[in-house]
């Protein structure tokens, strides 16, 4: 079990090498554009090989938990990695433990039964309704699209390459920031706050389009006296 | 590690229009005044990018089997030599169908990787 006082800064890593992806993606699409002969999409596309190789070349290094060993039926193979993980030979009673806690999980009847009891009721929705949410504000389609849709609203080739590299920054920067404050604060803060930063920014987004055409109606406006 | 983002850039790069999709290449710069929506209107465009998805989708289902049956290094070793397929294939692109079968191995290893992931996760 990973330590209380930092588990909600180890939950937010995961987030964290999504965000540092996104952010090497622009930034070397932004740099492959610039090849002249107009080969870049080739080595864009062709770098998804760095994060194969490294999956393929960590996957040798990556011991098999002694959990998933006594998943399988192997509880001999099972002691032996536990007793190579944890440097020693005594591992009895952890041993006695991971095997009881298989047992019991095996014994659970209808897990999926449990969840629809009327005592789990809020966990079940929120379970559902916060990725829901999260997904239907479109972030993944803005993320993923970022360098076509600054295309759409008049940006040159590079200028479009050039904001998703600074969307990406932003990115990185905030869960940093969340990484930092998540123990300190409470995830609870940190939800709230990030809500109703969410819909400043959606109703700004929704309505870019009308924004971009005052701020052109108004430079015309200066520019024609 | 989730490098996929790419792919989201590169549909913006010219040479890469010009060569798989002309018609959104020339939508694009035959008349600046018209809409700028509907530019990016090809259907073998959007499933050049969604098929990754697709296919994440169903290796999902696979991989928990794999994983709890071989273990998640089994997992972990075969969804990374998927992704390699996959970036070999985009890079090397000739076609549409290339890019696409490309880009639906990516989605399977995607699929594990996402898988184990969340088994070393739950393990910490």
């Amino acid at each position: 079990m990973a330590p209380a006082k930092i588990r909600g800064a180890l939950n937010i890593g995961f987030q964290m090498a999504i965000t540092i992806g996104i952010l090497a993606a622009n930034l070397i699409n932004y740099g492959t554009s610039k090849i002249k002969e107009g080969y870049g999409w080739r080595i864009s596309l062709a770098l998804a090989a760095v994060p194969a190789i490294m999956m393929i070349v960590g996957s040798f290094f990556l011991p098999d938990t002694p959990n998933s060993i006594l998943e399988r039926g192997h509880p001999e193979k099972a002691k032996k990695m536990l007793q190579r993980i944890r440097g020693t030979n005594n591992v009895e009673v952890e041993f006695q433990d991971l095997a009881a806690a298989n047992e019991l999980a095996k014994r659970v009847e209808h897990p999926w039964k449990n969840i629809l009891q009327p005592r789990y009721r809020p966990q079940l929705v929120i379970c559902i309704l916060i990725p829901f949410f999260q997904q239907i504000t479109g972030i993944n389609v803005i993320n993923f699209y970022a360098p076509v849709l600054f295309k759409t609203l008049g940006f040159g080739d590079d200028a479009s390459l050039m904001s998703a590299v600074i969307t990406g920054i932003v990115n990185v920067v905030c869960t940093a920031v969340s990484i930092y404050s998540a123990d300190r604060f409470g995830r609870r803060i940190l939800f709230l706050e990030g809500g109703i930063q969410m819909i400043i920014c959606q109703v700004f987004n929704d309505n870019l389009n009308q924004f971009l055409y005052y701020i052109k109606t108004l430079l015309s406006m200066t520019d024609s006296h | 590690m989730i490098l996929y983002n790419v792919a989201g850039g590169v549909t913006s790069m010219d040479s890469f229009l010009k060569k798989f999709f002309p018609s959104v290449y020339h939508k694009e710069n035959e008349d600046h005044q018209e809409s700028m929506y509907c530019k990016f209107d090809s259907h073998w465009l959007q499933l050049f990018t969604s098929s990754l998805y697709l296919s994440a989708l169903v290796a999902s289902f696979f991989s928990s089997t794999v994983t709890r049956l071989f273990g998640r290094k089994i997992s972990m070793l075969s969804g990374g030599l998927v992704f390699l397929v996959g970036a070999f294939l985009n890079g090397a692109a000739a076609n549409v169908a290339m890019l696409i079968l490309g880009r639906l191995l990516l989605g399977v290893g995607i699929g594990f990787a996402n898988q184990v992931n969340c088994f070393s996760q739950c393990w910490l």
